[in-house]
């Protein structure tokens, strides 16, 4: 009965775990809901529409070119039209051109017929009447703004609000390309790096800095447009196959990612690369690729929240990225209508696009967990800002634009080292003490012994965590010399001791008990451990010249931490040496006394006799006790979490810290939002601490099993 | 000589002794553990001496001696001994702003153990380690001077402890017994108003609830008289400190939990002082956040 409870209660734990992590993995959703009749764009113009919605998706609004009511409002759910008065500075202007400014809030320029443009923001603020909800939107238009020569037409039109003014890149129908940054230096500036070549988008980043041309020729031109520099061409870089142009152009939240597409359909990531180790100069490289469109991507509209974004071609297809895990999450179909433009909803879960024929479409997406796959948890990734993929586990920051990444394998490393080096430490201590308590020791003496070691398993580990991280560990990096001396001095002043208590009188020897001499040694031992600590400072400029740590930087380019393995190793070896020590113990105990006494008799030494016979025929309980104290130290958190500095870097360096799977869950499940992401990757570490310990349990069980039919002939 | 090392470490006594050593170790852990818990943990309830420090400027500074160290800065190739500084529990961290300071063992010119400073435990602002000046009630001078004080002051707690204790029943058992009973009227009035509102005024229950709230009221206002009452002895006594450098500092009675004259006190006064300490701590609740007082809450489970 009680067995069959703990296996149903241990399937049951496993059902749980397995609840919270499935919806990380689920496919994500998506529909298209609704439509509406909305104005067709100018064949004329290519830039002349845009689309967009409010945080709940309840209202739609278009931005159309022309001179007659160039804004207006669907309700999303039925699709007709709100009433709307246009402002009169709308009145009696042509608009022919229409950009978005990069990042939140729904702002844009109208660029006019006359090479003016009027700054528009479109703000929606929810209100409460009767316990329901209501969207009130606000159109604000700023005053007009000459941005390239009179008597120009704007064809196409990039702008950005900034701190410092308004920037803006217009071409003209003259098919010149006009920059202007207002209140800075209100002269349009002509930028001609691109030659003759026709130009198909332009975009700035956020924060107004540089301004990227895509065009016919498939290249992208890269302009630094700081303030208080004079616009310049810093980079041109071909980023589309030859032969196709780049249609579409965007930015990820964080302005760090450039997405592009092309008329071949193909959609890619760009992010600016540090060209050598040591330079200060980047370039944009290609990134990531993702799966491509049948035809002409034609519009690209990026995430708010997360490193997602959309993309629509000619055929009406709606794609959905994600940038971090290089994957194309969902592909929703289109009916032949070309998408002219689209924008992501505010809370990325749901989608508006405009078709060539003036129809406004409505999409829905469910994707709760868009940054996880398993290439993403388990392999190296390239994240932005890094010269290469990496494994990394950052799961948070303070800003918004932040990319999470949540590479595990930095976690199970630091498992598996910081069990590593407890077992180092414990595994030798463990199995000597085992061995002498168990073959060499008076019973009357073993019956003391035995407890007095299990003591060490009563202890809480939160203290030893604490006495590792506050006490050790400072002491540590100071006598750090006397304990690399230590290492050699104890045991040659052991063998010494060894040596020397031969030449005693037979007598004398002769009056201790047996096992006595573990007691004869403690003193020896202090007095080694003491000697070495009390030379410390001639032993570190003997060893290491002046000073360890930086004979350590210049030699082996290592850093020491103070909380570092070696502590760990120390604390968490403590922590599992009663367990190895007692099952062991346990196992040497229970082989058969006459097979001892019979292999003394033959002449065999008490030595030849340990080796030989009594550890090959304890080998399976030996195993089991090495197998249960690994599983010990690999569940093991609060050492580990008070100990290590809690740094998920992958090093096998002695001297620094590392994160291990069940300390990350103890710091990370507080501020993990119920639901989310990081906490499902939270529960996933929770499965493979379980399946570690699984796989580490099973694999002894075998191995026990071989071994008990190998040798139970004894 | 070579025969003999070769059959001794034939006859494998040696790994033997290698065994022994992982017992030795071992043992010398789990001592060496309790050993550290116990020093780092027991220490921490031993009343030691005050000592006053005269420093080479003329100041002088009382406190308990909480650690001594080699500054790191000074150890030189021709120094390796480096210079010494020494950790003062300074306390009265209303006068000086922290508790503790680091004095350099070059700055010291005596240090002496004066058998007549005192050692206030407070409710706020932590340990104050002066001498007396000067016991008042009200305005009047009760006594004046270390001794005469000293001996006026240790009655004087007692008293102001008894009603504090009185203070805080009132506080936190009567009137909130008070309060519940008024809660609960509440509580009853509102379950009656959601089951059924006319009844409520019909049958009379609104009077004697009514009736219950302000009988309640009014006990509650008894409270708070003999509360002022005892608030107003309680802040009677006040006693005028001074400093080793002679600063003076007035400090009411009721915030003393404890006067202590520990470089008087012999080895048994102290162990006793230990015992109550450690009882202290294990069976009172925190104060100043957590930095003073006990830790039953903790123990409890609250």
């Amino acid at each position: 009965m009680g067995g069959i409870a703990v296996i149903l209660s241990i399937i049951g734990i496993f059902i749980f775990l397995v609840k919270e992590i499935a919806p990380v993995f689920f496919p994500p959703q998506g529909t298209q809901k609704s439509h509406a009749a909305g104005a067709p764009p100018l064949p004329a113009f290519p830039q002349s529409s845009l689309v967009g919605m409010d945080e709940h998706q309840e209202i739609i609004y278009q931005i159309i070119g022309g001179s007659d009511r160039q804004i207006r409002f669907f309700s999303a759910e039925s699709g007709s039209p709100m009433a709307y008065d246009i402002p009169s500075g709308l009145a009696k202007v042509q608009v022919t051109s229409i950009a978005r400014a990069v990042g939140s809030g729904n702002r844009f320029a109208l660029g006019m017929d006359d090479g003016r443009i009027i700054p528009v923001a479109i703000e929606f603020t929810a209100g409460f009447e009767q316990e329901a909800r209501r969207i009130v939107s606000t159109v604000t238009l700023g005053s007009p703004v000459q941005v390239t020569p009179p008597k120009e037409q704007i064809i196409r039109l990039a702008y950005q609000p900034t701190d410092r003014g308004i920037l803006a890149a217009a071409l003209t129908d003259q098919g010149r390309l006009w920059y202007a940054a207002v209140s800075v230096d209100n002269t349009p500036v002509a930028l001609t790096g691109h030659g003759t070549e026709p130009v198909t988008a332009l975009i700035f980043d956020s924060r107004g800095e540089t301004l990227s041309i895509g065009t016919a020729a498939g290249n992208l031109y890269h302009y630094d447009v700081r303030e208080g520099v004079q616009p310049s061409l810093i980079e041109s870089i071909s980023v589309a196959p030859a032969g196709t142009s780049v249609t579409a152009l965007a930015y990820l939240i964080g302005d760090r990612s450039l997405v592009i597409g092309s008329n071949a359909g193909d959609v890619s990531v760009w992010m600016p690369v540090r060209q050598a180790q040591e330079s200060s100069i980047t370039r944009l490289r290609l990134i990531h690729q993702f799966d491509a469109h049948p035809s002409p991507v034609t519009a690209i509209s990026s995430s708010l929240r997360d490193k997602g974004f959309i993309t629509g071609d000619t055929q009406g297809n709606l794609f959905v990225h994600y940038s971090t895990s290089a994957q194309t999450l969902l592909k929703l179909p289109g009916n032949q209508q070309a998408i002219r433009t689209l924008t992501f909803s505010p809370k990325a879960d749901g989608a508006v696009a405009l078709t060539d024929q003036g129809e406004l479409l409505t999409y829905s997406i469910h994707n709760p967990h868009p940054e996880t796959t398993i290439a993403a948890l388990f392999k190296s990734v390239w994240y932005e800002g890094y010269e290469g993929p990496e494994h990394v586990w950052q799961s948070s920051s303070g800003s918004d634009d932040f990319e999470a990444k949540l590479g595990l394998v930095p976690l199970m490393f630091g498992t598996l080292k910081g069990t590593l080096y407890a077992m180092l430490v414990a595994v030798p201590l463990a199995l000597l003490g085992a061995i002498y308590t168990s073959m060499f020791m008076h019973p009357d003496l073993r019956a003391k012994i035995k407890p007095t070691i299990e003591i060490m398993a009563a202890l809480p580990t939160v203290i030893l965590g604490f006495l590792a991280g506050l006490w050790l560990a400072p002491m540590l990096e100071r006598v750090f010399p006397a304990m690399v001396a230590m290492i050699v001095i104890v045991p040659v002043s052991v063998a010494i001791t060894a040596i020397l208590w031969q030449y005693l009188p037979a007598t004398i020897i002769r009056r201790l008990r047996p096992g006595m001499e573990s007691f004869v040694l403690i003193p020896i031992i202090i007095g080694a451990a003491w000697a070495c600590l009390s030379l410390n400072q001639p032993l570190e400029s003997f060893l290491f010249g002046s000073d360890y740590k930086t004979w350590f930087a210049t030699h082996w380019g290592l850093r020491y931490d103070q909380r570092n393995a070696l502590v760990v190793g120390f604390a968490m070896g403590f922590a599992i040496v009663p367990i190895i020590f007692s099952i062991s113990e346990e196992a040497l105990s229970n082989v058969p006394r006459h097979l001892i006494a019979g292999s003394l008799a033959l002449g065999a030494t008490r030595w030849q006799t340990l080796v030989k016979l009594v550890l090959v025929s304890a080998s399976p309980g030996i195993f089991s006790a090495l197998m249960i104290g690994f599983g010990r130290a690999i569940g093991e958190t609060m050492i580990v979490l008070m100990a290590t500095g809690n740094t998920p870097i992958m090093d096998w360096s002695l001297f620094n810290g590392f994160r291990t799977l069940s300390a990350n869950i103890a710091v990370e499940i507080p501020e993990a939002p119920h639901g989310g992401t990081l906490y499902r990757i939270l529960f996933l570490a929770a499965v493979l601490l379980f399946v570690f310990t699984f796989l580490i349990n099973t694999v002894a069980e075998v191995i026990r099993q071989r071994l008990r039919t190998k040798y139970s002939q004894y | 000589m070579r025969a003999p090392f070769r059959k001794f470490f034939a006859s494998g006594n040696v790994f033997i002794w290698g065994c022994a050593a992982g017992v030795s170790v071992s043992l010398l852990m789990v001592f060496g553990l309790l050993l550290l818990i116990m020093i780092n943990g027991l220490g921490y309830f031993w009343i030691s001496d005050i000592v006053e420090v005269t420093l080479k400027d003329g100041q002088r500074m009382m406190g308990q001696l909480a650690g001594r160290e080699v500054i790191p800065r000074t150890v030189t190739p021709d120094r390796p001994e480096g210079k010494g500084r020494l950790r003062v529990k300074i306390g009265n961290r209303d006068l000086y702003g922290l508790d503790f300071k680091w004095v350099n063992d070059d700055q010291v010119v005596s240090q002496t153990y004066p058998a007549d400073v005192v050692l206030l435990e407070r409710r706020e602002w932590g340990n104050m380690y002066a001498r007396i000046k000067a016991v008042y009630k009200g305005e009047t001078v009760l006594a004046e001077g270390n001794e005469a004080g000293w001996l006026a002051l240790v009655p004087l707690i007692s008293t102001t402890d008894e009603l504090h204790r009185q203070i805080t029943r009132i506080e936190k058992v009567e009137i909130g017994a008070i309060n519940a009973e008024i809660e609960q009227v509440r509580l009853k009035a509102r379950s009656l108003d959601m089951v059924s509102p006319s009844s409520l005024r019909e049958s009379g229950h609104i009077d004697t609830l009514k009736a219950q709230v302000s009988s309640a009221e009014s006990r509650y206002q008894e409270k708070t008289v003999e509360l002022e009452t005892l608030r107003a002895q309680f802040d009677e006594y006040s006693v005028l400190m001074m400093d080793a450098n002679g600063r003076e500092k007035q400090i009411p009675v009721g915030q003393i939990i404890r006067a202590l004259r520990p470089n008087e006190m012999g080895l048994f006064q102290k162990s006793w002082i230990y015992l109550t300490n450690v009882w202290s701590v294990l069976s009172t609740e925190p104060r100043e956040a957590n930095t003073e007082g006990g830790i039953f809450p903790a123990i409890f489970g609250r």
